[in-house]
């Protein structure tokens, strides 16, 4: 098959794109391509016109800021698994886990956080991460936390500019895992857990996101909060997800998902708490 | 050669580095000088009544050469036929002018029977052209109801698919004996019964279909290049029933195509259409189809709608079975669908045991949904699954281990040659040395050690001993046209020894994947003691080969291989009196051995196989009679099927809480007799094994109650991954047929007709300790995790009783 037309643009600062962006209404963002060109050649979506970021350099690189991070938007998802300091982490479970090899090498850090499509392994993960996503707007630039991110969706008429991820406190462990539809490898549910060890050997800062299950990426303050003060290694007594908070279709019921929600909680505790720093 | 055998041997296949490395052109690489491309409105309705068709808009846009609906090939393209009519108490058919079985029209006429059925289409300068132009057709939809199962087709009040077909039912065919089967299970002992779908299946070979149609005005000849793995059956079909052209005007070329399953052996309307256009437009046209097209179009697999009921008594004889099978045939009756749909399923029921009394009865119905075909193991796989699920009850109920169960009632190597009473005779075999060497391999007798310590790791573990045997090698024809099929079954093959003393193999039957041009070369080898470097084979142009059919069924090898063996011992024997006569000696007193022949004891004076094929190129001095060259072609037609046989085992874990199914281990010893290539027979088993581990966890179509395809892509239709399966220990046992010089079965599809039901029952057995009986394919956690919570309440609630 054969996209529908549309015009083609690969400008080469970010001004260009936003206002490429800004001069049409059915204009589509390309970043790694590998959502929107399947979807576009089916043509089950139509553009007029594609913004291919391939060529903007602010858009590129990985850049260490001292307490953190900085990915930019088009940095591929392989580069980010394979960072040190992300060895063995949520983020890197995610990437790691999602389709093959060539996906993950096409895929960018930008694209994965501006489908925020239902199930997205990589917006869970950055979530337990504490990442804040920088925009670009017409406006000027804004920098959203992810909470907000999934809440309020991206800012109008925005290009995601860079990811910036917070380096983990010391004695933290993180952990994504997932259980996922055979057919499209999408996570039918997915579970990203970090947490801290204080100096008395107890749970701090838990942080627990879920997605696939629920109607978007969201945090599990129900799990948060059962876990905080927990001396080590915590455990899960009681559900955190019930059917009612989760999505129903033809891959999998809400009640599985809600059953599947509280077991991989449970995994994903156990192993974030398997890698804090001895 | 060292004195080993070429034929059998674990060569490389000498296809593959083209196949792989991309250099091969395949159906969709095809281009001629001034192409055009068509691209076909599929109906996106699943019965509905087309008021009009409006394609005014598509007819004028840019690059749009031809827009055409049925009323522009009324009377010039016949509707497709059926040649599989089931042979049976009665069949019913769309009607065809000719008389034959119908199978619809090429375009849409007045009605849509299912989404996918071809409406319109439109041929353009560029695909994109064609594409946008489909957009700008409009069609006006009635919606009628529609009906998507078998079950439901046959009810009172369903809707009436085609006028000539009363209550849906294409056909109702009965094998073995009822009154026999009802009174076995009236006096039984014991009965244990199961109802289960044995689901839909989407074929997914790697590349959709492609018609490329050309015709040449100078000598009024038809090409048709694309997906066939039938080319000479798709060429006689096309020519006599469907186009009405003479045989030798048309030309089927089948060029390197990625896969089929036994899909492309059937006739889609893309076929004519592209021929008819191409004469219309004065351009070569080709269509391509997509994985979208491919999973709403292409026939699909399985779906039978089956009940068993299998008796016996107390110490684990089997005394009766019975089988009633609705077969959900889809829109139309496809090429050979319902005879596979029927014949293949109830003569199977019995599979490798001696059952004295059996009956089993199929009626295929119409529904709105894609036309059902074959898919690798098609009808024996579902009647495999059957009798299988129905042991395991048996043996459970009346507390017995599965295996003993089947061993007592297994076909021994002495009953051989053995009439299963359900209409085929099994020709050789040791079923019970097959299941026991599987049996040990799986390690059957320490598997309590196993389920107890996956137990204390939150997992239940299961296993399976399945033997299975599978009819293959249509066929021979008088048989065939006993089944009802409208064609021949026989197979060729064609030697020409060259002068320079290389030799081309040209054969009837067409690989999509299988290796032919190894394992049939390995043949010749063989035979002629020559290296295989020496011998091309080729295949797939009806212009080029001998008179031929095609691959189905198993058939290739198994009866194309053994025309091959035929013409190469006729070539052999060629060879040998010509050399009698140089070394003027009788014909037996000449040696004929390791490519060379001389006179007995006298290896000095050898001459090779190619001074002898030059020497009969020269003519110079032949024996009186004989004519110059080696050129054979020879037609082989078998007396009888083959029945490749063998067993399977499964180990599968179930994860306590998730349901999560993993496939530990898998082990197969398979027989198919002599083999061409065991590294090939190998990677076919590994195929077909995947193929039905596929079937049993993830695969199956969905439709909606509207008829709407759900799992309309590889997105939302799960295919079996390398990574999902674990390494598979595969023997073999070797027991030539008797039916065939070369004592070879089938091997492409026995892989598939086992594995299904091997982790079907592996899963019941991980779950029996919680009182689970049974679930339904495909085997999905969700089911499993549900049947777990239902067996875990029916047990608290009996405890609660007692």
């Amino acid at each position: 098959m054969s996209s529908a037309p549309f015009a083609y643009y690969a400008p080469e600062t970010l001004d260009q794109a936003l206002e490429l962006l800004g001069s049409n209404s059915s204009v589509r963002v390309l970043a790694g391509g590998h959502q929107l060109v399947p979807v576009l050649a089916r043509r089950e979506l139509r553009a007029d016109m594609l913004v291919d970021l391939r060529r903007v350099n602010a858009l590129h690189g990985i850049r260490p800021t001292g307490d953190g991070v900085i990915l930019g938007a088009m940095t591929r998802l392989q580069e980010i698994a394979q960072l040190p300091a992300l060895v063995g982490s949520a983020l890197s479970d995610a990437i790691e886990a999602l389709g093959d090899h060539e996906t993950r090498l096409q895929a960018t850090i930008g694209g994965s956080v501006a489908s925020l499509e239902a199930a997205n392994d990589v917006l869970s993960a950055l979530s337990v991460h504490g990442a804040a996503v920088e925009c670009a707007t017409p406006g000027g630039n804004e920098t959203v936390g992810l909470e907000t991110l999934l809440r309020d969706g991206l800012p109008k008429s925005a290009i995601i500019v860079a990811i910036r991820l917070p380096d983990a406190a010391p004695s933290t462990g993180s952990a994504h895992v997932r259980v996922r539809d055979p057919a499209s490898l999408y996570p039918i549910c997915a579970v990203s857990v970090s947490l801290r060890r204080d100096s008395k050997g107890r749970v701090k800062d838990p942080v627990v996101a879920v997605t696939g299950a629920t109607e978007k990426t969201c945090r599990l303050s129900a799990a948060e909060e059962a876990l905080d003060g927990q001396s080590f290694p915590p455990v899960l007594e009681r559900p955190v997800l019930t059917a009612n908070d989760c999505v129903s279709d033809h891959v999998s019921g809400a009640e599985y998902r809600a059953l599947l929600g509280n077991e991989l909680v449970r995994r994903a505790v156990s192993q974030a708490a398997s890698r804090v720093a001895r | 050669m060292n004195g080993e055998r070429t034929l059998g041997a674990r060569m490389k296949r000498v296809e593959d580095p083209a196949l792989l490395q991309g250099t091969a052109t395949f159906s969709a690489d095809l281009s001629l000088p001034g192409m055009v491309h068509m691209a076909i409105l599929r109906s996106t309705e699943a019965h509905a009544e087309i008021r009009s068709i409006d394609t005014s808009k598509a007819v004028n846009m840019p690059g749009v050469l031809k827009v055409i609906t049925s009323a522009d090939i009324a009377g010039k393209i016949m509707p497709l036929p059926c040649i599989w009519i089931p042979g049976g108490a009665e069949s019913h058919f769309p009607s065809h002018p000719f008389g034959v079985p119908g199978a619809g029209p090429v375009l849409a006429t007045g009605r849509v029977r299912y989404v996918g059925d071809p409406v319109a289409v439109v041929v353009a300068e560029t695909l994109q052209a064609a594409e946008d132009a489909l957009e700008h057709i409009r069609v006006d939809y009635k919606s009628l109801p529609a009906v998507v199962t078998a079950e439901q087709a046959l009810s009172a009040d369903a809707p009436q698919l085609h006028d000539e077909v009363k209550g849906n039912l294409n056909a109702l065919c009965t094998y073995g004996d009822k009154s026999a089967a009802d009174s076995a299970l009236e006096n039984a002992d014991v009965t244990v019964q199961l109802e289960t779908l044995n689901q839909r299946t989407i074929n997914s070979p790697l590349e959709p279909r492609v018609s490329l149609g050309e015709y040449i005005p100078e000598t009024g000849e038809y090409v048709l290049r694309g997906t066939s793995q039938s080319p000479h059956d798709h060429r006689l079909l096309l020519a006599l029933m469907v186009l009405g052209i003479p045989y030798n005007k048309l030309r089927v070329i089948s060029p390197n195509i990625g896969g089929s399953f036994g899909t492309k052996g059937y006739l889609y309307a893309d076929m004519p259409l592209v021929l008819w256009l191409a004469r219309e437009i004065g351009r070569p046209v080709k269509w391509t189809d997509t994985r979208r097209g491919l999973m709403r179009s292409t026939v699909q697999g399985r779906d039978q709608h089956m009940k068993g009921w299998l008796c016996g008594d107390k110490s684990g004889r089997i005394t009766g079975l019975k089988v009633e099978s609705l077969a959900n045939l889809g829109a139309y009756p496809s090429t050979i669908g319902p005879g596979v749909a029927t014949a293949m399923v109830g003569r199977c029921v019995t599979s490798v045991y001696d059952i004295p009394a059996a009956y089993a009865e199929v009626k295929a119905v119409f529904t709105n949904v894609v036309p059902l075909g074959a898919q690798r193991g098609s009808g024996r796989a579902e009647a495999t699954y059957l009798i299988e699920r129905l042991i395991d009850l048996y043996a459970r109920q009346i507390g017995l281990d599965p295996t003993e169960v089947r061993l007592k009632n297994m076909i021994r190597p002495e009953q051989m040659p053995f009439d299963n009473r359900m209409g085929w005779r099994y020709d050789s075999g040791d079923y019970p040395a097959t299941f026991q060497r599987v049996r040990d391999l799986v390690g059957y007798d320490s598997i309590d050690a196993a389920k107890a310590e996956a137990r204390s790791r939150g997992k239940y573990l299961g296993v399976s001993v399945t033997p299975f045997v599978a009819v293959s090698g249509v066929g021979p024809s008088p048989r065939m046209s006993k089944e009802g099929m409208l064609g021949g079954t026989w197979e060729s093959a064609n030697i020409k020894i060259h002068p320079t003393g290389e030799i081309s193999v040209i054969i009837g039957s067409k690989p999509h994947g299988q290796g032919h041009e190894t394992s049939f070369g390995q043949i010749v080898a063989d035979e002629l003691g020559v290296p295989l470097a020496m011998i091309e084979v080729l295949h797939s142009d009806t212009k080029r080969a001998p008179f031929g059919q095609g691959s189905y069924g198993s058939r290739s090898f198994s009866v194309g291989g053994a025309a091959v063996l035929q013409a190469a011992v006729a070539a052999k024997e060629k060879l040998i009196a010509l050399a009698a006569h140089i070394f003027n000696v009788p014909a037996t007193h000449v040696t004929f051995a390791q490519g060379k022949l001389y006179p007995n004891n006298e290896p000095a004076r050898a001459k090779t196989v190619q001074e002898v094929a030059l020497a009969m190129w020269y003519g110079w001095d032949l024996p009186h009679g004989m004519e110059p060259n080696l050129d054979v072609t020879t037609y082989f037609d078998p007396p009888d099927f083959n029945f490749p046989h063998g067993a399977q085992a499964a180990v599968v874990e179930v994860d306590e809480v998730t349901g999560q199914v993993d496939v530990r281990r898998f082990f197969g010893v398979h027989d198919v007799g002599v083999q061409g290539n065991a590294m090939i027979v190998e990677g076919q088993v590994h195929g077909g094994i995947a193929h039905g581990i596929g079937q049993a966890l993830w695969e199956g179509a969905e439709y909606g109650a509207d008829g709407q395809l759900v799992t309309r892509d590889l997105a939302t239709y799960a295919l079996p991954r390398a990574t999902d399966l674990p390494r598979f220990t595969v023997e073999t046992t070797i027991t030539p047929t008797p039916n065939t010089a070369l004592g070879a079965k089938g091997a492409g599809e026995i892989g598939t007709v086992g594995a299904a039901v091997a982790i079907s029952n592996a899963v019941c057995d991980a779950l029996a300790p919680l009182g689970v009986k049974h679930i339904e394919m495909p085997l999905r956690p969700e089911k499993i995790c549900l049947a777990m919570q239902s067996a875990a309440q029916n047990s608290r609630s009996s405890e609660r009783k007692s």
